[in-house]
């Protein structure tokens, strides 16, 4: 009787096949969007190597070079995301808390303190966020909207509105963190996937992560688990808050100089990349390599409508497109299985 | 014998109304915008009083200007007011704004439509705008804040794919100059600080008081925002009371972006990202009284809103501080006013 039984169930144990696991992962979609963009993107640069300088090591340092700009910040809201809030607030943290690193240096202080001082400015913008929302139970979406623009006011009221702060950073620490490695690998790139597994580490490898899934899959269930929600998503907040500093700080290594204002609408973006990585918007399903993915996806398609002289208006409505493109598909994938 | 009693019921009923009037004015979503800006009024009053002219507020000028400014926000304020009484939001009302202008100013000069059919066709745009929201929104079923960020992306490719120069191959301003009867019909000055945008503006309040309090479809969006699988329990037509109120909110942010294109007669692709006016609106909304989540809320109070945020922004210009702190302001009270509707909410129902 167990031998007729045995192979049947070594069949259906087969029968989860690279194709289902790729459909049933949250980050399956992408992975097939980002594969096929690059074949795609590949076959017409051999096609066209004259006018399309898709495989060029300059483009290929010049995307990996911005791949990390929005995916480290990505990184940090996608892990908010999974516990089932929304920050943002970190379009204006990853321009206040650099600006703070850069204004304490150029006043004197070491580097070290300046760095710490940069990432306690993020600890207190996460705890505020954190505790506004947890506190008087009101949506994050529009607490982080409000935080939003008051930490914005504050680097430009610092600065005395001038547009930047121009420093000149120690030649050791700027070569650590965007030093071009072998004329195509950007430091910034090797930073992003330390952070990426850093933070698959505390998603996967953590009890840390298995509370993030269990405070935004379902709350009261999570409580009765004996998890404490408020801490819970009050350590994502502030995770939050630090990822988008670091995003900053090797922005503002990069070009040594701190920007005070820059319409850049990161933290906007940031919610595209993740919403694309495959994230639920109501939290509990999400995996790293989708936002990983995600942000190259986004550069990706950059590079292309700057590469093919494109009008830049298609990034804005590829950015609208594939929000809700990317709910749409979350959330039909996540009903079916 | 039957009339006896219905009389004293009657002189009960009037007895209990008389009594519970200062408690019903407590209650009245309305009362606390309508105190708190007629402090605000009489604080400034002081002010300009107080330092002999040199803080400029209660001049004819600087009024005129309020006067011209308040009604373009507090349409704006009306549109996304009605909508997040039935429980969503709209983040695209700056790219349907400056959208709608677009259409409008390139039908009539570039193309020579008459005014009125340019005029109508940038609002329809806006209602297109809106319903595609809806459709996004209630069909697809996404979380209306996010769905309209995409749209809010998108309209912002709109608006740069409208307003490229040919020559230069960058979005550009564009001059709006519509006939002298227009102009006048829709933001001529009609005598001291009072604009025809001000009859527009109550036009639009009205109509808006009319639908919310007078009509079946006010009822219907006060109970889908309120509790959208009661409504359904009663008959109510979610999706389509929610359709509905997307583009009238798409409808009136077209409707401001014409009245503010024809007021200072020049379109600025830029105003879809530095203007705020999303955030405007919300911080308008929610600051006159409207429940986040939908389900309560009054015109008079986003009006009052409106004018309010756009009093400070005014104030903070005359005392000449800098712009992005009425950001920071603004991000302050939206957080503030939502922590405090919140409380009253549940103080209410408990």
């Amino acid at each position: 009787m167990t031998e007729t039984l045995k192979p049947d169930i070594q069949a259906r144990y087969r029968q989860i096949s690279l194709v289902d696991r790729i459909r049933t992962h949250p980050a399956g979609p992408v992975a097939v969007v980002f594969v096929v963009m690059l074949i795609l993107c590949t076959l017409y640069a051999l096609a066209n190597p004259t006018s399309f300088y898709f495989l060029s090591k300059g483009n290929a340092s010049l995307v990996l070079r911005a791949i990390p700009n929005f995916g480290i910040v990505a990184l940090g809201v996608g892990l908010l995301m999974i516990s089932g809030e929304f920050d943002l607030s970190v379009g204006s943290v990853y321009v206040a808390a650099p600006f703070g690193m850069a204004f304490a240096y150029a006043n004197g202080v070491p580097l070290v303190w300046a760095i710490l001082f940069a990432y306690s400015i993020a600890i207190c913008v996460g705890l505020t966020n954190a505790f506004l929302t947890l506190r008087f139970n009101i949506p994050s979406f529009i607490v982080t909207l409000g935080m939003l623009f008051i930490v914005r006011t504050s680097a430009p009221y610092l600065a005395g509105h001038t547009r930047s702060l121009v420093i000149k950073l120690p030649p050791d620490f700027k070569a650590a963190l965007t030093k071009n490695l072998w004329g195509f690998m950007p430091a910034q790139f090797l930073w992003f996937i330390g952070l990426a597994i850093v933070a698959y580490l505390i998603l996967n490898r953590h009890f840390l992560g298995n509370h993030f899934y269990a405070a935004g899959g379902d709350k009261r269930a999570a409580r009765f688990a004996g998890i404490n929600v408020v801490w819970t998503k009050t350590i994502a907040f502030v995770l939050c808050a630090m990822f988008a500093t670091t995003s900053g700080i090797l922005q503002v290594a990069r070009s040594s100089k701190a920007e005070t204002n820059p319409q850049l609408f990161i933290e906007l973006f940031a919610v595209a990349v993740c919403v694309m990585g495959g994230l639920s918007l109501f939290g509990g399903r999400g995996a790293v390599i989708g936002i990983v993915l995600g942000a190259a996806v986004l550069q990706l398609v950059q590079d292309v409508i700057i590469l093919a002289r494109l009008p830049g208006f298609y990034l804005d409505m590829f950015v609208g497109i594939a929000i809700v493109f990317g709910v749409v598909m979350n959330a039909a994938v996540q009903k079916r299985y | 014998m039957s009339e006896a009693s219905s009389n004293s019921v009657q002189g009960r009923y009037r007895h209990e109304q008389d009594e519970k009037i200062l408690q019903r004015l407590k209650r009245y979503p309305a009362i606390n915008i309508v105190v708190v800006y007629g402090l605000i009024l009489l604080g400034l009053a002081v002010w300009t009083i107080a330092s002999r002219g040199e803080f400029a507020f209660f001049t004819s000028l600087n009024l005129s200007v309020l006067a011209q400014q308040i009604p373009i926000t507090a349409i704006v304020a009306v549109g996304v007011g009605l909508l997040m009484i039935s429980g969503e939001f709209d983040i695209s009302v700056a790219a349907t704004f400056t959208f709608a202008a677009f259409i409008t100013a390139t039908l009539l000069q570039e193309m020579g439509w008459p005014f009125a059919v340019a005029f109508t066709a940038g609002i329809l745009s806006g209602t297109v705008i809106g319903a595609t929201n809806a459709l996004i929104t209630c069909w697809l079923g996404i979380p209306s804040f996010i769905a309209t960020i995409g749209m809010m992306f998108f309209g912002r490719g709109l608006v740069r794919w409208i307003s490229v120069n040919p020559e230069t191959n960058l979005p550009d301003s564009t001059n709006f100059f519509p006939h002298e009867g227009f102009k006048a019909a829709l933001t001529g000055q009609l005598g001291g600080p009072v604009f025809a945008q001000l009859i527009w503006l109550i036009v639009v309040a009205y109509a808006g008081h009319l639908i919310l309090n007078r009509h079946r479809l006010g009822n219907h969006m006060f109970s889908a925002g309120g509790n959208a699988e009661a409504a359904r329990g009663v008959g109510v037509r979610v999706r389509r009371v929610k359709l509905l109120a997307f583009v009238i909110c798409g409808a009136t942010a077209a409707f401001a972006g014409i009245l503010q294109a024809t007021r200072i007669s020049e379109i600025e692709p830029s105003y879809v990202v530095i203007s705020g006016l999303e955030l405007k609106a919300i911080a308008a909304v929610v600051v006159g009284g409207v429940a986040l989540a939908g389900g309560r809320g009054t015109i008079l109070g986003m009006v009052l809103g409106a004018a309010l945020i756009e009093t400070v922004d005014n104030v903070l210009v005359l005392a000449s501080a800098p712009e992005i702190l009425f950001k920071g302001f603004l991000g302050a009270i939206i957080i503030l006013a939502v922590i405090l509707n919140t409380a009253l909410g549940r103080r209410q129902e408990s």
